[in-house]
């Protein structure tokens, strides 16, 4: 006997639909599966024959060969259990196959019967959407991803039997009502704020710039002056994920297996890993890839504390996705395309000892150790840091003063916002939406300089020595905050402000 | 100990397993079929129409560990060889099959004990 069950796998963030096959047939007892399982998929041989003679069902001693189609792709994951063991008491039961038509079943078994929560279910139940199924049996711990799929019927399963019962009679599963579109979820709450802050107003100045723009900010200061600090609050300035990017980072997190009972997520993610990171769990990758950091903080922020300490091989990987905003992982097994469109924040110390520079201490380094610190930023790495500015520690009057009127987070949020609708308003007709995607062309035409701008900028390229890619990305700031100002036209002083985030290479590198 | 003696001492423990297995219902198609990759020491049918292959093991005590332990996956291997040569030499493509082992253990006090264990193969 033959069953066939729709079920699906990832390839990367995407789905793609697989058949499961499963035949029963007189011969000597065995169980194989076939169609490029990977090792969890052949795992599941044991979990299902438990499963199956544990939920009151017999796992029939004959020949079992399962077959997952198409053959040629790579099935990876532990969410076949459901669909195979399915197949199997549905062969043995003699189940006309017509009885699945329609219906896809993903779930993971545990050896009682119970059916487990999956990774990844939210892309797979996207790409059976697309692919024009109309109902879904998925594990009942993983409903809440499961929310904002309209288009599916939903049926929630907690175990074998229900499945079973279900493929019989249809009724004995309540669907998932419809749960409404996304805007209507409640606001993020952060336990900081930017009101929080005092003096600073420089480096909040430009990660209001950087937040509205969507630039890369490089803080440099010493030990305590507050990089830490800001950087856990530019989270708080962010406007809130729209319905395409929320779902883009949801299913990222879904895969990843970092949903824990959320259904969508809305805030931008912020992921600040720790600088002794591996290259690859920092781009992505293993024999069966996973997302890594720089994926994790897509549509959301990369912040990378203490850079220098951070592997010169892991700092160099980030220079084609921060170009690129996509990274391509290849393996002997696989190619995937994983999304990276991060903005990268870094902080660091100035030189070994973190006070070169400073007003307060002394340096102890010797020019050697400062020089030697510095040049573990690369310059291309350095290059693609749209702005670089001094966190400077903080004078005792600045810290106790009484003056409350640090701008707060809702506050700075609120012109962050009115920014990127400018932006997006602009970029209406084109492909992006923040002035540090603009390419060479779009430059060109929304980037518009008066002369004595242009006169500026040509001393200061000859000047400062600035490479092709930092005069664009000077021009973008300027943009951005001629944007704040909610200005049409880039005036001097907003490039004479872009350009005093670029001044700190002189200071710190050329030495 | 010579070898007759070696097959005398099993062929006892064997029929022992018989009776008790055809006091189940089961009918003897073969008792110790040789074949150059291994043996089987009990071919039966049962009332559904499965080939059951048995495997017999005794031992004395558990103090080496229980009789089912000894077989491993060498000498399941060698069991499914065997019975593929059996299956193709009568023709019998097409049937149900299943393995079985009986395990005896002969206690310090001169106790028997008799295990029936259906299903042994799993891969």
């Amino acid at each position: 006997m033959l069953a066939k069950i729709d079920t699906c796998t990832l390839n990367g963030i995407d789905g793609e639909k697989v058949e499961c096959e499963s035949d029963i047939s007189k011969g000597l007892p065995s169980f194989s599966i076939v169609g490029l399982p990977d090792a969890a998929v052949k795992e599941s041989k044991d979990r299902i024959r438990a499963a199956v003679n544990n939920s009151g069902f017999v796992f029939p001693v004959k020949r079992i060969t399962v077959n997952l189609s198409p053959a040629s792709t790579r099935k990876i994951g532990t969410h076949f259990d459901l669909p195979i063991a399915a197949g199997i008491i549905a062969a043995s039961k003699r189940i006309p196959c017509s009885k699945f038509n329609g219906i896809a079943i993903l779930g993971e078994l545990s050896l009682d019967g119970r059916v487990n929560r999956i990774n990844g279910l939210l892309p797979m139940l996207i790409a059976l959407k697309q692919l024009g199924v109309k109902k879904a049996i998925v594990p009942f711990d993983n409903i809440d991803e499961a929310k904002y799929i309209n288009e599916i019927k939903i049926f929630p399963a907690r175990h074998l039997t229900e499945v079973m019962e279900f493929i019989e009679n249809e009724d004995f599963i309540e669907p998932m009502g419809n749960l409404g579109n996304i805007d209507s979820e409640s606001q993020v709450i952060y336990d900081c704020n930017f009101g929080e802050v005092y003096g600073q107003e420089n480096a909040k100045r430009a990660m209001e710039i950087s937040a509205a723009g969507n630039h890369n900010l490089l803080m440099i200061g010493p030990p305590g002056s507050g990089k830490t600090m800001l950087a856990k609050r530019y989270p708080t300035i962010l406007p809130l994920l729209d319905e395409l990017h929320a779902l883009e980072v949801t299913k990222i997190y879904s895969i990843a297996g970092l949903m824990k009972k959320r259904s969508i997520i809305l805030e931008r993610p912020f992921r600040s890993p720790h600088h002794t990171l591996s290259s690859v769990s920092l781009t992505g990758g293993g024999n069966n890839p996973r997302p890594g950091e720089i994926s994790l903080a897509n549509h959301g922020v990369l912040y990378l504390d203490e850079l220098p300490e951070f592997s010169r091989k892991a700092l160099e990987a980030l220079r084609q996705p921060l170009e690129d905003k996509t990274v391509t992982i290849t393996r002997v097994n696989s190619t995937v395309t994983y999304p990276s469109d991060f903005v990268l924040i870094a902080s660091m110390n100035p030189c070994p000892c973190g006070y070169y520079g400073d007003s307060h201490h002394e340096c102890k380094c010797s020019m050697g150790d400062i020089r030697r610190y510095m040049a573990r930023i690369s310059g291309p790495i350095l290059d693609r840091m749209d702005m670089h500015i001094e966190v400077p520690s903080v004078a005792f009057d600045e810290m106790n003063s009484n003056n409350r009127n640090s701008r707060s987070s809702e506050e700075i949020r609120a012109s962050v916002i009115v920014a990127r609708d400018r932006q997006k308003n602009r970029f209406s007709h084109a492909k992006i939406s923040t002035n540090s995607e603009m390419d060479n062309r779009q430059i060109k035409r929304y980037c518009r300089l008066n002369e004595d701008s242009n006169a500026l900028l040509k001393t200061a390229f000859t000047k400062m020595g600035l490479s092709a890619r930092s005069y664009n990305k000077i021009i973008k700031v300027a943009r951005t905050i001629s944007d704040i100002e909610g200005k049409e036209k880039i005036e001097t002083n907003h490039l004479m402000e872009a350009l005093s985030y670029r001044n700190l290479e002189t200071k710190y590198w050329n030495i | 100990m010579g070898a007759t003696q070696i097959n005398t001492l099993g062929k006892e423990w064997e029929a022992m397993a018989e009776s008790y297995l055809i006091k189940k219902g089961f009918r003897t198609k073969k008792r110790n079929y040789y074949t150059k990759m291994g043996e089987i020491d009990l071919i039966m049918k049962d009332s559904n129409g499965t080939y059951i292959f048995i495997e017999v093991k005794k031992r004395k005590g558990i103090d080496f560990g229980r009789p089912l332990e000894y077989i491993n996956a060498r000498k399941m291997k060698k069991i499914i060889r065997t019975a593929e040569q059996y299956i193709a030499e009568n023709r019998l493509h097409g049937n149900d099959f299943r393995f079985d082992a009986v395990e005896i253990i002969e206690w310090g006090n001169g106790e028997i004990e008799l295990n029936h264990i259906e299903n042994i193969y799993l891969d």
